[in-house]
């Protein structure tokens, strides 16, 4: 079984110098120049990696979110906790710190 | 091949692709690579050509192609450089670049345009990428369209050839689809646009030397230029294809005669 990446709701990240990315149109695609893969995100996980990326934790990234899209905050939470936790896995982002 | 150096080349990685067999390697800082009874190249570190040399067995023509095509995609890489498995005529003042799987009828597209529509050959086989500010130009590799007669063997054929690097208006995918009626076509965006410039990238699996520089091309790229799908049906002639690549081409946003339109009149 996959191990899931721990992450929790007030963890701040950074994106790692070997991770470049480019909007198009409302998605993102980035490069793992390390391993020469290529991943995208459709518009709310590019969302979700701006947030990140501009040192928001996944709670205050939700509650922008919210305001955005009619879903449950419990919902939007773990949808965002499960994109940040695959990005922690695939090395691209890291943890820098928590706030708990 | 008798280069008096060749033993000394520390072999790293042979690949066989289609009818052909190329391995690369190193002698000092040097890379060497080998199309195996075709082609022999040495570069310097920068990816600057050394040596060349052709099997004697191999045709001029085929040490043209060879030279000319993967030949200058493996120089081109080693100097972290972008080139496609693709054909691509200047057409209209912009750049129309063909990929798709082999046989897939990307060189007698380009040839009906060059033919027809009168479009000049930027690439019959291997279209090299150059990114200039967020514009992607194709520059003239190659000198000849390698067409089946209908024998099943392709032989070369002149054509008027693009003389300067030419920024892209489109570049489309092909396929054959028999299940559809009449050619459709289907704009790409986003992440899917990208796909199918990386999908048509030539990587020699020397290491990372072109990763920056692929992430940058692809994406500006798409985001500069309309990717589109084009399936067809088998019925469908070249002649029919290559009108309505060459449509596409009018459409085109990027066209060198709007940009020089748009210099003069702020000149």
């Amino acid at each position: 079984m996959k191990a899931i990446a721990q992450v929790s709701r007030d963890d701040h990240f950074a994106i790692p110098s070997h991770v470049r990315c480019r909007q198009l149109d409302d998605e993102l695609v980035f490069v793992d120049l390390e391993a020469g893969e290529y991943y995208s995100l459709n518009a709310v996980g590019a969302k979700i990696w701006q947030g990140l990326s501009q040192g928001e934790t996944p709670a205050q990234i939700v509650a922008a979110l919210e305001r955005e899209y009619e879903e449950a905050a419990e919902v939007l939470l773990k949808d965002c906790l499960g994109v940040v936790s695959e990005l922690l896995e695939r090395r691209l982002i890291h943890k820098v710190s928590s706030n708990k | 091949m008798n280069a008096p150096w060749l033993s000394e080349v520390a072999w790293q990685r042979t690949i066989a692709h289609e009818d052909k067999t190329f391995r690369w390697g190193r002698i000092g800082l040097d890379y060497v690579g080998e199309w195996l009874g075709l082609l022999l190249l040495r570069l310097d570190a920068n990816g600057e050509m050394k040596t060349v040399m052709g099997a004697p067995d191999a045709s001029q023509a085929t040490f043209e192609k060879i030279t000319h095509g993967e030949g200058a995609a493996f120089a081109r890489f080693i100097r972290g450089k972008v080139s496609l498995h693709a054909s691509a005529v200047e057409i209209d003042g912009a750049a129309m670049v063909l990929v798709g799987e082999s046989g897939a009828g990307k060189s007698t597209v380009a040839f009906w345009l060059c033919a027809s529509h009168g479009a000049a050959l930027l690439a019959d086989d291997i279209a090299g990428l150059d990114l200039a500010g967020d514009r992607v130009f194709v520059d003239p590799l190659e000198r000849a369209l390698w067409l089946d007669d209908g024998d099943g063997a392709k032989r070369p054929r002149a054509m008027r050839v693009a003389e300067r690097s030419v920024g892209i208006g489109g570049l489309v995918h092909m396929g054959f689809n028999d299940r559809l009626s009449e050619p459709e076509l289907r704009v790409l965006r986003g992440a899917s646009s990208v796909k199918r410039v990386l999908d048509a990238a030539l990587r020699f699996d020397v290491g990372s030397t072109t990763w920056t520089s692929e992430f940058e091309v692809s994406t500006a790229l798409a985001a500069s230029a309309p990717v589109w799908d084009l399936e067809r049906p088998t019925s469908a002639t070249p002649g029919q294809i290559a009108e309505l690549v060459a449509s596409l081409a009018q459409s085109a946003p990027l066209r060198e005669s709007d940009s020089r339109t748009i210099g003069k009149s702020f000149g």
